[in-house]
């Protein structure tokens, strides 16, 4: 036979030791699997993370186009369409927006536009095709449900619309249609070029500018080129490096991956030194048969490859099913909807962190594998010789307590990382969960809400005018038996031109510090535009805001008052406004970004003095749409003298106080406003389910932590007491010969394992008491939404589970022991 | 008093059978008995049996009046640490205590009080007096043999069992323990059988048994050959 067809010498003993070590390879599989399970579920949760968010802020832009320029010459167009880093050219001409009455107040345009337009505006058809023919439309399903059609190719519908005064209807057939987008503000009806060009129709293009790129500088040579006016475009650039930062910069992701690590080394490095140290004797042999270290070192790495490459992939497998199953529950708080992402190639980083995990935990025990001394090997023992003269370490305690605490000693190395983690383990978890249950429902409410209920029209933008149906149903409400108190918001949005000190106040408020503010800022391109639109011509969106009832105290309350002095008297007159600050930045020498206290304002025409500048109650603006991306000034009035101002605006918002006993009723009657006119309202409950869905996805990865260290404790310690059991084997049958009975062996067993556990918890309830009533109370006080509620229910409910696996394990590895040993030893006396 | 009738122990090793015994028949009053034979003749697997650490296919064992056979686990350990002292090629003695806890632990597990002064007694008698307090890996061979010895006849058990005492020793250190085995058997009044594949060490007992094929072939008191 020659060389080649003789397999090599490391070849056959890496398959008589893959066979040999069924049980610990076996082991090692269940380990890795985990492993990579877990990387991969870390990886894949951030990974839709990221996607989610550069979608939503993508929607929130409403498209993808990196510049937007209306109406261009018709010449220019295919000029730009040529330009050098014009990667893409989509085309649209505007009609009208929508007037149908059961739109509401949703905003929606009537366009054509090519299929690049419609694709930048997420609005292609996804079914049937875009319109060719002057009675063809294509359309989202869900404005088409609310046009009263359902969404079908041929379906007719009639569409409303206003031009030059004049209001037009007409019926198109549905020739495509796609599933309308919760997160964009801007609804699109598509129509023919025909029809549009019928029009007086300006023209929109969107336009992708190569990646390499730097779409500012290539706006400003467009600018420059095509002779474009302010006004005329704007750039939608997302930052999408502050979105992986974002995304990066979450600490418990990286604590999770580092737990996994750390768990995962100690694992595999435990079970691959039991496995080592019972294969000394063999090793031994193979050295003294003439085996080199690096041969020997080879069997080795060479046997935990095939493990790996066993357990890799169906880690990874079972990690991608885990992960998608669980991105919709981790990152909920933070969409509208959660989408998502496949992408294959984001298993690379599992796999290779496995890769790594393996390769770090086996490294420096196959060294020393390799280094085994012959003679040791031969005449192996679990201790060493010359050991010192020890006294009786619990004199007058029973014997088989002593022979435990003794065996204890032995071992205590590896016990110590187990009861260290454990005890990390417990004491994490009891803290979070103290934290957790230390929301105080009633604090929260106080600040997020004004009142029990909030009953929301359907479109709360600030050119909305309000709801009339909710005027309406205002005086039904304010009227109902039960109703204590009540207060309505209005809201109308105007743009105005700033004084300049008011617009360098603002500048220099968003400038100063080394523009850090600004900065902060960048990641909202739409604010960033409306901000650098005001340094250049002073123009600023204008919130105005009517209050009445319960709304005025709720402003006026002294802890929301940042400057002036509230006087309600004075207010009620309607000659004062109130102005909305920015709070947060008590102590710092800097002026609001706002009027100033005393000073004139006019609003539609109209001469005001500031009152004062106040934090206004999140619950006043929560929800409501601004126009300008949230940069925009608010002022509050009398709703009486902001009537007198914007007489067709209606009610935006109404807020109501109840009594306990109405409260069911009361809630049946919103209920069913809310199913007839597609109002919203919210409710405490609501509120609290909110704040919960928000942080649910942190609190699940914290606890999710806790027990996995207490997991990765159990098995460290799991392990070595299994491997403590493994290497007294010769020990065991010694205590038989001499008449140790099956029992007193178990009880000395049972007591080690208790000995570790009772540390483990008496330690961790010492610790935890001390952690939790110092820091996390102290942390606690510091958190407005908080009251300190100690409790220790994981640690007690984890104890007695803990106790019964101190006494269970020793008992199975010692039960498998002897039966494993037992014919093997009464063979080897013949 | 050993009985034994009919004895056979039978191993299944998958698809094929070991007879370790095939049917032993004896009764032993002597004092000092060896028991020789090559190896794989079932020399250790006897000794085992009688001790109590295993138990037979079939037959019958009867030690000083006690049938073996009635007993469960349980039962046989405490047999063992009460009317059996055992003693073997190596790996006799516990390396996490040191000599004395080594000699007194049976007697612990018993729960019976340790009568120090002939703990002491005994270990003077093996020239082991002043190792008592010392760990077992810091002795020689023969001392922890010594050791083990002084263990088996601490709990004045009646019998005292030695599986190839002298294996790992050299001659002189061998005939040494040998020799203080057979003298503690007439000073103390114990029964000692004792597995051995060297002739000499078997010519000092007062019965020879010799074992092949799971048998016992033939068996001779000193100078005289009984088949």
């Amino acid at each position: 036979m020659s060389n080649k067809e003789v397999p090599s010498a490391v070849q056959k003993l890496v398959h008589r030791n893959f066979k040999t070590n069924k049980g610990k390879n076996l082991l090692l599989i269940a380990i890795i699997v985990l492993c990579s399970t877990f990387y991969s579920i870390f990886t894949i949760i951030p990974y839709n993370e990221y996607k989610n968010l550069e979608r939503y802020t993508q929607h929130k832009n409403g498209t993808s186009a990196d510049i937007v320029i209306n109406d261009l010459k018709d010449e220019q167009i295919p000029r730009l369409k040529a330009w050098d880093t014009c990667t893409l050219l989509g085309e649209s001409l505007f009609v009208s927006e929508a007037e149908n009455e059961e739109l509401g107040n949703q905003d929606t345009e009537i366009r054509y536009a090519d299929n690049e337009y419609a694709q930048f505006f997420y609005s292609f058809p996804t079914v049937g095709n875009m319109p060719q023919a002057e009675d063809e439309i294509a359309i989202g399903t869900k404005t088409l449900r609310k046009l009263g059609v359902s969404p079908q190719i041929g379906n007719t519908v009639t569409i409303v619309w206003n031009e030059g005064g004049e209001q037009f209807k007409a019926e198109f057939k549905v020739v495509g249609f796609w599933n309308d987008d919760d997160e964009l503000e801007t609804r699109y009806i598509w129509v023919s070029k025909n029809f549009a060009k019928s029009y007086k129709s300006g023209n929109t293009v969107g336009i992708k500018i190569d990646d390499n790129t730097n779409v500012t500088d290539e706006l400003e040579k467009i600018v420059k080129d095509f002779d474009l006016q302010d006004g005329q475009y704007y750039l939608t650039q997302i930052n999408y490096c502050s979105i992986a930062v974002e995304i990066l910069l979450d600490f418990t992701t990286w604590i999770a991956l580092m737990v996994v690590f750390i768990i995962s080394v100690l694992m595999l490095g435990s079970v691959q030194q039991i496995s080592i140290s019972g294969n000394t004797a063999f090793y031994g042999r193979l050295k003294a048969m003439g085996a080199e270290e690096k041969q020997i070192r080879r069997v080795i790495w060479k046997e935990l490859w095939l493990v790996l490459a066993v357990s890799l992939p169906i880690g990874l497998i079972i990690g991608w099913y885990t992960g998608y199953k669980l991105v919709p529950n981790m990152i909920r708080g933070s969409f509208s909807y959660v989408e998502l992402y496949y992408n294959i190639c984001i298993l690379i980083i599992p796999a290779i962190l496995t890769i790594i995990t393996v390769f770090i935990s086996n490294f420096k025990k196959i060294i020393d594998a390799g280094k085994i001394d012959i003679e040791q090997a031969f005449k192996y023992k679990v201790n060493g010789d010359n050991e010192p003269i020890r006294e009786k370490k619990y004199p007058g305690f029973p014997i088989l307590f002593q022979m435990s605490m003794d065996n204890l000693s032995r071992y205590k190395k590896r016990s110590r990382i187990g009861i260290l983690l454990i005890i990390i383990g417990l004491v994490w978890i009891s803290s979070f969960y103290v934290i957790n249950i230390s929301f105080d429902e009633n604090k929260y409410l106080a600040v997020t809400r004004i009142s029990d209920y909030s009953l929301n029209s359907n479109d709360m933008s600030d050119d909305a005018m309000g709801s009339a149906s909710l005027e309406e149903y205002a005086d039904f409400l304010f009227g109902h038996e039960g109703i204590t108190d009540h207060g309505k918001l209005y809201l109308q949005g105007y743009d105005e031109i700033l004084p300049e000190k008011v617009s360098n106040r603002i500048v220099n408020y968003y400038e100063s510090n080394n523009r850090e503010r600004l900065k902060y800022m960048s990641y909202d391109p739409v604010w960033i535009q409306q901000y650098n639109q005001m340094k250049k011509n002073g123009k600023c969106r204008y919130q105005i805001w009517g209050i009445d009832g319960l709304v005025i105290d709720a402003i006026m309350e002294q802890g929301n008052l940042i400057s002036g002095t509230f006087n309600k008297d004075e207010f009620m007159t309607g000659k004062f406004v109130i102005a909305q600050g920015i709070s947060g930045d008590e102590g710092l020498d800097e002026e609001e970004p706002t009027y100033e206290v005393g000073e004139k304002i006019l609003i539609s025409g109209k001469e005001y003095e500031i009152m004062a500048i106040a934090d206004v109650p999140y619950s006043i603006k929560q929800n409501v749409k601004s126009s300008s991306a949230g940069f925009e000034l608010s002022f509050f009035l009398p709703s009486k003298e902001f009537g007198s101002l914007f007489p067709d605006t209606n009610a935006q918002k109404l807020f109501f106080n109840i009594a306990e006993y109405a409260d069911s009723s009361i809630s049946k009657i919103l209920t069913k406003i809310e199913q007839d006119q597609g109002f919203t309202f919210t409710s405490d409950n609501q509120i609290i389910q909110q704040y919960h869905n928000e942080v649910f996805a942190q609190n699940g990865v914290e606890m999710l932590v806790g027990y996995a260290l207490i997991l990765a404790g159990m098995v460290q310690m799991g392990n070595s007491i299994f491997s403590s059991i493994i290497n007294r084997k010769k020990e065991f049958f010694l205590m038989s010969r001499i008449g140790m009975t099956q029992k007193q062996i178990k009880i000395m067993l049972i007591l080690e394992s208790l000995t570790c556990i009772a540390i483990s918890l008496i330690s961790s309830y010492i610790l935890g008491l001390a952690i939790i009533n110092f820091f996390i109370k102290f942390y606690i006080s510091s958190q407005w939404a908080m009251t300190y509620n100690f409790s220790i229910s994981p640690m007690l409910i984890l104890t007695p589970i803990l106790l019964i696996f101190a006494i269970v394990l020793p008992m199975l590895a010692y039960r498998w022991v002897i039966n494993q040993e037992m014919h093997i030893q009464s063979l080897e006396g013949e | 008093m050993i009985q034994i009738s009919g004895l056979k122990k039978i191993y299944n090793r998958g698809n094929s059978i070991v007879k370790a015994l095939d049917g032993i028949d004896f009764i032993l009053n002597d004092k000092f008995t060896a028991i020789t034979g090559p190896a794989g003749s079932g020399k250790s697997t006897l000794l085992r049996i009688i001790g109590g650490l295993e138990r037979q296919t079939e037959g019958r064992i009867i030690v000083n009046d006690i049938d073996l056979s009635i007993f469960n686990k349980e039962d046989l350990a405490i047999f063992r640490r009460r009317h059996v002292g055992f003693v073997f090629r190596e790996d006799n003695l516990f390396s996490g205590m040191n000599v004395y806890e080594n000699i007194i632990l049976p007697i612990q597990l018993d729960g019976n009080p340790v009568n120090r002064e002939y703990v002491e007694q005994l270990a003077f008698m093996m020239k082991m007096k002043d190792k008592l307090m010392e760990m077992p890996g810091n002795l020689s061979g023969g001392e922890q043999q010594k050791a083990a010895i002084i263990r088996a006849l601490a709990t004045k058990a009646e019998l005292i069992i030695a599986d190839e005492p002298t294996g790992n020793l050299d001659y002189e250190s061998g005939m040494e323990i040998v020799g203080l085995l057979k003298m503690t058997s007439r000073e103390l009044h114990q029964m000692i059988l004792f597995v051995t594949q060297t002739k000499e060490i078997a010519e000092q007992a007062d019965r020879i048994l010799e074992m092949q094929d799971g048998k016992i072939v033939s068996t001779r008191i000193k100078g005289v050959d009984y088949e």
